[in-house]
């Protein structure tokens, strides 16, 4: 390798370098972190588990799974228990989300993705009892023509675990359109 | 930037239960109707049942209620119906339920016809298996246990039968393992007879010895104790007896601990061969500590003891005996960071009809090894009494317990479900804190502790919906601010509750480890 090489080497590693730096700096704004950051803004107190909630740890692997009017839950306080998303979706919007729900998810939240990163809690020794930590699954956003919807799972310390679906109203606004508890503490 | 791959891989083929299982349970049932008088094993020779050195039960018609069944499959694919017998009629053998007295045997043994569908024609042979509980916690509700889900807090004999009451073969049960399989022969020079009656119960006594055989991993081993005789005794309960006579001999088509029709026309009873009967796994703890303290708990009856110290409301009572109906499976678990246990239903998709349903509780890992046992007790505690009133809403979905929890949240004004449990449940603390000082009588370390302590210990989980670490405030759930009205009291039972959990220096309970 010559000098040349050399040097076009040093400043390809450089602007690599400068690259992945650059890209922490972004915050990253995705629906996916709009529906987790107003989550995260409606429990001012919680600590966040960094790290999402497994899906099909939760029983969650299909999509009649997901359909709350196939799923006889034992939340009789939920809300919209009977949502059917057959009605909600077209044929193919229901094939977009099988697919969306097989798909690989990330099993971390990003740091640069939360408006309140220092809430962010990434070790798992606490203090049981005392603390109170919010946790969720990385959402699943399902688009149809002119409307977003998010499906998320979320725990709360002391409380339990729920199954919501939110809609999406505006940049940072979301509608909640069917939430049930799916495991109590 | 840390990713990880979902599992993509398809979990085997497992047959799965379908809506339509009422529809196939009714061909199950004419078939049995037209085929039940035809059930008999072929007579070898005239004088069979009083020659023979085969042990055979009188026959007595075999009435199934069609309503109570299970539905499963073997691990080579077939399919079985196991439908329990209304009849009143119920065999005893010898000494099988000398522990239990005082109970009408026919809530004690569990009686099933097994219809095992052939897999080459239209047909369901039937094979009898009848439950004998070793004690009194072993005698559990029909919906509790089949042939293929037999749980490890059971013990007692499993006995099969042809339907025409050759006895198959028997297992006896210890703890949910297997450790004896069991045949009966008679002395050659006849077996002894004795008869008597009660008030309530009919029964006819024949001593006959016993042939006991242990499995181990090398092999079953088998050995007929002549001087060890016993009872074989057939009752029946409101009856008017009849002429039983019992034999015994070795069945000729006998291959391998399962009976095979000899003729083998195929118009006759072809006894299905069947496999060892399956165990089925409650206690899913690879936690020793955590286990070993679940198990003490259940064995103990703690649970259920807990009632004789309460003074509340029969339906509370009913609920805790509920306890033992409850079929939960327990298990550690990564659970979410500050999560101590959590109790959920692992069978989303109920059948009403065919009770399948099964209440999931977790405990966390890192809880398991920071708390003290005391601090394990009191959450298994906790979350069984979740399980239970889950399991009360899919026992009875429109009924009044439900219908007065949902009053309770409604005047409330509750419109979660963690609130409606966590200020219900109070009603329970009383319980606890009488079944943790009992369990720690027990299997704790600690002696001299006062009651009052458990008392504090039983409020776990049930003091506050949120806590904020910056403020260090509580916001308190409303019935243990309405019980606990003085915020220096709550605060003093909230660090109890915390000192035991996180093991502190002033926890009285002893850590696992």
């Amino acid at each position: 390798m010559n000098i040349q090489q050399k040097a076009n080497l040093a400043i390809s590693v450089l602007f690599g370098l400068m690259a992945c730096s650059s890209q922490k700096n972004v915050q990253v704004k995705t629906d996916e972190y709009s529906l987790i950051n107003f989550l995260i803004n409606q429990n001012e107190n919680q600590k966040v588990n960094q790290y999402f909630l497994d899906w099909e740890e939760n029983n969650y692997s299909t999509y009649r799974d997901f359909n709350p009017s196939e799923i006889e839950e034992f939340d009789f306080l939920a809300i919209n228990n009977d949502l059917d998303l057959d009605s909600l979706f077209t044929l193919d919007e229901i094939d977009q989300l099988k697919n969306k729900i097989d798909s690989e998810k990330p099993v971390k939240l990003k740091k640069s993705g939360v408006v309140e990163s220092s809430r962010l809690l990434n070790h798992k020794k606490i203090d049981f009892m005392s603390t109170s930590v919010m946790g969720f699954s990385y959402p699943i956003i399902q688009l149809t023509s002119g409307e977003k919807y998010g499906f998320i799972l979320s725990s709360f310390s002391g409380k339990g675990t729920y199954y919501s679906i939110y809609q999406k109203k505006d940049s940072f606004d979301w509608e909640i359109i069917h939430k049930a508890m799916i495991a109590i503490e | 930037m840390l990713w990880t791959l979902t599992s993509c891989v398809e979990e085997p083929e497992v047959p799965q239960i379908q809506i339509s299982e009422n529809g196939e349970l009714m061909k199950v049932k004419s078939w049995f109707d037209e085929n039940k008088t035809k059930l008999r094993l072929p007579d070898r020779d005239i004088n069979f049942r009083t020659d023979s050195h085969e042990l055979i039960l009188p026959f007595f018609e075999k009435e199934p209620d069609w309503d109570r069944f299970h539905h499963y499959f073997f691990p080579d694919g077939r399919e079985v119906w196991e439908v329990n017998l209304e009849n009143e009629e119920t065999p005893i053998f010898g000494n099988l339920l000398d522990s239990i007295k005082n109970t009408p045997l026919n809530e004690v043994v569990i009686q099933n016809l097994m219809f095992i569908k052939n897999p080459n024609e239209e047909r369901y042979d039937p094979i009898i298996a009848r439950y004998y509980p070793k004690g009194e916690i072993d005698i559990l509700d029909f919906k509790k246990m089949n042939y293929s889900k037999i749980n490890e807090y059971w013990s007692g004999k499993l006995e099969l039968f042809t339907y025409d009451e050759h006895h198959f073969i028997g297992f006896e049960f210890e703890e949910g393992e297997i450790i004896n399989e069991i045949r009966y022969s008679k002395i050659s020079s006849g077996s002894k007879v004795k008869n008597f009656n009660n008030a309530d119960v009919r029964c006819t006594t024949y001593v006959l010895p016993i042939t006991n055989c242990v499995t181990t991993s090398s092999g079953t081993s088998c050995s007929a104790n002549y001087n060890d005789l016993v009872n074989v005794t057939y009752c029946t309960t409101g009856g008017s007896g009849g002429n039983y006579i019992y034999t015994y001999g070795r069945n000729e088509g006998y291959t391998g601990g399962t009976y095979v029709d000899p003729s083998g026309s195929g118009d006759e009873y072809v006894v299905p061969v069947i496999p060892a009967p399956e165990t089925f796994i409650l206690n899913q703890f690879t936690n020793p500590c955590g286990s070993q303290i679940f198990k003490q708990l259940m064995k103990a009856s703690i649970i259920k003891s807990s009632i004789g110290n309460l003074s509340q409301a029969n339906a509370i009572i009913q609920l805790l005996q509920d306890a033992n109906d409850v079929e939960f499976i327990v298990k550690n678990s990564d659970l979410t960071v500050g999560t101590a246990g959590k109790t959920t239903d692992t069978k989303r998709y109920i059948n009403s009809t065919s009770d399948k349903l099964e209440i999931l509780i977790e405990f966390d890992n890192d809880y398991l090894e920071s708390a003290t046992r005391l601090s394990i007790a009191r959450t298994m505690l906790h979350e069984t009494i979740h399980a239970f009133l889950l399991y009360n809403f899919f026992k009875d979905p429109t009924g009044e317990f439900k219908q007065g929890l949902n009053n309770f949240a409604n005047s409330k004004g509750y419109t979660d479900l963690n609130d409606v449990h966590h200020n219900f449940m109070p009603q329970y603390v009383d319980a606890i804190g009488y079944s943790l000082a009992t369990w720690n009588q027990v299997y704790g370390n600690s002696v001299n502790i006062p009651r009052s302590y458990f008392d504090d210990l039983a409020w776990g989980g049930l003091t506050f919906s949120q806590h904020n670490s910056t403020t260090n405030q509580y916001t308190w759930h409303d019935v243990f601010q309405e019980l606990v009205p003085s915020e220096t009291e709550r605060i003093r039972i909230q660090n109890v509750i915390n000192n035991e959990a996180n093991d502190e220096y002033s926890a009285k309970g002893e850590p696992c480890n």
